[in-house]
């Protein structure tokens, strides 16, 4: 790009480029310039006149409309293409007196004309004009260019907050612009502490700094939620109360969240505002369709918000896609939509599951017509995988106390009311990760406490059958029921005691969870599952109890009272 | 062809309030002026008679009208004016008649020549 001094007054000392092939009408024009107080350049044809351009960046151009060589025409169309976004006034000289020539004067990058001859009042007054006009793009120009500065320390702050969470998984692949927050799209993932994973797409109204503020709270209070144990729904509705409290009317975030969990091959779906998420099956290669139930993020109030959300089976290599409305409203230069139509044939076509996620984006710009613009799309697809392919979650926490509380009791007892209105299970956390030899076990102590108090409220309280959870429409109906029982609970609690003592060498956690269920007989249960156990998961052991995955993460497992006790010890160091 | 018995009239010819202001601007640089119209003058007239003879519309069209924009810089409006009709008539696509323009293009600028040396020089 070509700068140009802009430090002196309008119309004072400007550097001024004179084209003209006759050398009297050149001589009179210099003369008047220069009496002005202006520098003067000179070119006898267009070609000169580019020539000059390049090497002494002149601010105003007086250019002659035919000349030898270069024509004035052709001439102003180069010093405009080489200006770029500066502002270089090109006044054409010209004794033109026909309409449509004077016009083809203005369409090659004309800005104004003067005739012969020439007027040296009426010359003065255009050149100031023009350099009025020059300060003031140089001002627009400044503040563009400050607004673009904030706008990458913005981009920074907003990377700091989002980084990338677990988007770099193997099993997660995504489109997003790296300036995407300024046009509202957002692509979150992180793990929770019990190995599974949260995926948020969102797109913001608007574009621009507007559209990018809402994204911080909203990646802090993803991030912060997810890797503490949070539920979905809870994550879900802290995002949209935030978002209702801090964005003006008219600003709100379209999204879709899914939750996969890797253990019971299972999957969340909300949907609020984007198009259908689509659940593509890696063995029939047909699709799912999840199509919005929800308003958007941060339109309604906390009380009217639903966080519900569909519950679905998935098998290893079934993959679910999120995107924004860019890649179905995407046009091609006929102005016709890429379109729901497209998309689908693309899924219908592709021959690898494993490639669709490219053929998609291929697909997207080809019809574009090429040139690099899938930097606008954003999309995201996750595919089922086991645990072992992914690792279990690293619990990652930012206290920083050495040692911290060592000889401690926690008991705490949820009533029937509490029961469906509060998780435990991050507070609990909260204090565990305060004791510092525990912290390497984050994930494994979370699995373990959520597994003790979900069986013993689902299973002891509510007394669910979890036969229930193995069907197609398995989860669906067992959410739907522990909701229903949830809802109706008169009576009950589940208590969680919870002591670390030190030991000689580290130290040990009891966990201690009590129900007021009718107990089961986990005498014929104790041991170690038969080899010759048929069932596919093998988690899903007596009555969803989930004791084999118990057993394998704690130290010593006892059932006491009927079953309606359990205690869990965890040592540390592990070995 | 000027007749001898009638003496020339300044202002059929030239715009003297043009040369008054070009004279204030230019200062020492003024006589140069008329030295480099009068020469550039003479070329541009060889260059007319030469598409003229060659008989395409478009570039007597295109000469004529250079030519113009130059001769109304100096203020000889008279030049300027044939110029003109010469322009407007190649325009229309007619070469009938440019070559008894284009000689009278020839004797005014003779015309013009005398004047600005005996005025302005």
């Amino acid at each position: 790009m070509i700068t140009h001094p802009t430090a002196q007054p309008p119309g004072q000392g400007l550097r001024i480029l004179i084209a003209d092939d006759n050398q009297s009408d050149r001589m009179i024009l210099q003369a008047i310039v220069r009496r002005e107080g202006h520098e003067v350049l000179l070119a006898t044809d267009g070609r000169e006149a580019v020539e000059q351009f390049k090497q002494h960046a002149p601010d105003i151009v007086l250019m002659d409309a035919l000349m030898p060589v270069m024509n004035g025409l052709e001439a102003s169309r180069a010093i405009k293409a080489l200006a770029e976004s500066d502002l270089v006034p090109i006044i054409f000289l010209t004794s033109l007196q026909d309409a449509e020539s004077l016009a083809e004067c203005l369409d090659s990058g004309g800005d104004d004309f003067m005739s012969k001859p020439y007027n040296r009042v009426i010359l003065k007054a255009k050149i100031n004009a023009f350099s009025r006009m020059r300060a003031m793009h140089a001002q627009l120009q400044r503040h563009n260019r400050q607004m673009l500065l904030e706008q990458q320390v913005a981009k920074t702050v907003f990377d700091n907050v989002a980084h990338s969470g677990c988007l770099n998984l193997p099993n997660i692949q995504h489109s997003l612009s790296p300036m995407a927050v300024f046009n509202g799209d957002t692509v979150l993932a992180e793990r929770k502490p019990d190995g599974g994973m949260l995926l948020f797409l969102g797109d913001f109204t608007g574009h621009g700094l507007p559209a990018a503020i809402g994204a911080m709270p909203l990646a802090e209070i993803f991030y912060g939620m997810t890797s503490k144990g949070f539920s979905m729904e809870e994550v879900l509705r802290e995002v949209n109360s935030k978002l209702r409290k801090i964005l003006p009317v008219g600003v709100f975030c379209c999204g879709a969240m899914v939750e996969l969990n890797f253990h019971n091959k299972s999957a969340r779906v909300w949907v609020g505002g984007v198009p259908d998420v689509y659940l593509y099956r890696g063995q029939s290669g047909q699709v799912e369709r999840f199509a919005s139930a929800h308003l958007p993020l941060g339109v309604l109030d906390p009380y009217e918000f639903d966080p519900h959300s569909l519950d679905v089976v998935m098998h290893n290599g079934d993959r679910v896609f999120l995107w924004s409305d860019g890649i179905i409203e995407s046009r091609n230069p006929a102005d016709e939509m890429f379109g729901e139509e497209r998309l689908n044939q693309v899924f219908a076509r592709t021959d690898h599951p494993d490639r669709i996620f490219q053929a998609i984006l291929d697909q997207v710009d080809h019809f574009m017509g090429g040139s690099d613009r899938d930097d606008d799309i954003t999309l995201v697809t996750a595919k089922m995988v086991d645990i072992e392919d992914i690792g279990m979650t690293t619990y990652e926490s930012s206290k920083g106390s050495i040692g911290g509380p060592v000889n401690w009791t926690l008991s705490l007892a949820l009533h029937e009311q509490s029961l469906a209105a509060f998780n435990p299970l991050p507070l609990v956390m909260n204090l565990l990760m305060e004791v510092e030899g525990l912290r390497p076990l984050g994930g494994q102590l979370y699995t373990l406490l959520a597994e003790l108090f979900s069986n013993a409220l689902e299973h002891g309280v509510l007394e669910l059958d979890s036969g229930l959870k193995t069907g197609p429409q398995g989860f669906g109906q067992y959410y739907l029921q522990r909701e229903q029982a949830l809802a109706s609970l008169s009576d009950g609690s589940v208590r969680l005691t919870l002591t670390h003592r030190p030991l000689e060498i580290g130290g040990e956690l009891i966990m201690e969870v009590t129900d007021t269920g009718s107990g089961f007989p986990f005498a014929d249960f104790g041991d170690e599952q038969p080899e010759s156990d048929p069932q596919p998961s093998a988690q899903w052991d007596y009555s969803g109890r989930g004791i084999t995955l118990i057993r394998q993460l704690s130290d010593e497992l006892t059932y006491l009272d009927g079953g309606r006790s359990v205690r869990a010890i965890v040592r540390w160091p592990r070995n | 062809m000027s007749d001898s018995e009638t003496p020339i009239q300044i202002d059929d010819h030239l715009d003297v309030t043009i040369l008054g202001e070009l004279q204030t601007l230019l200062e020492d640089d003024f006589p140069d002026l008329i030295h480099t119209f009068l020469s550039d003058a003479r070329i541009r007239v060889r260059e007319l008679v030469r598409t003229v003879d060659s008989g395409v519309a478009e570039d007597i069209r295109q000469s004529a009208h250079s030519f113009k924009g130059s001769t109304l810089n100096v203020g000889a409006k008279q030049l300027s004016s044939l110029c003109r009709e010469l322009e407007d008539l190649a325009r229309s696509g007619r070469t009938q008649g440019s070559k008894g323009l284009v000689d009278r293009i020839e004797v005014e600028l003779n015309q013009v020549e005398q004047l600005m040396r005996d005025s302005y020089l």
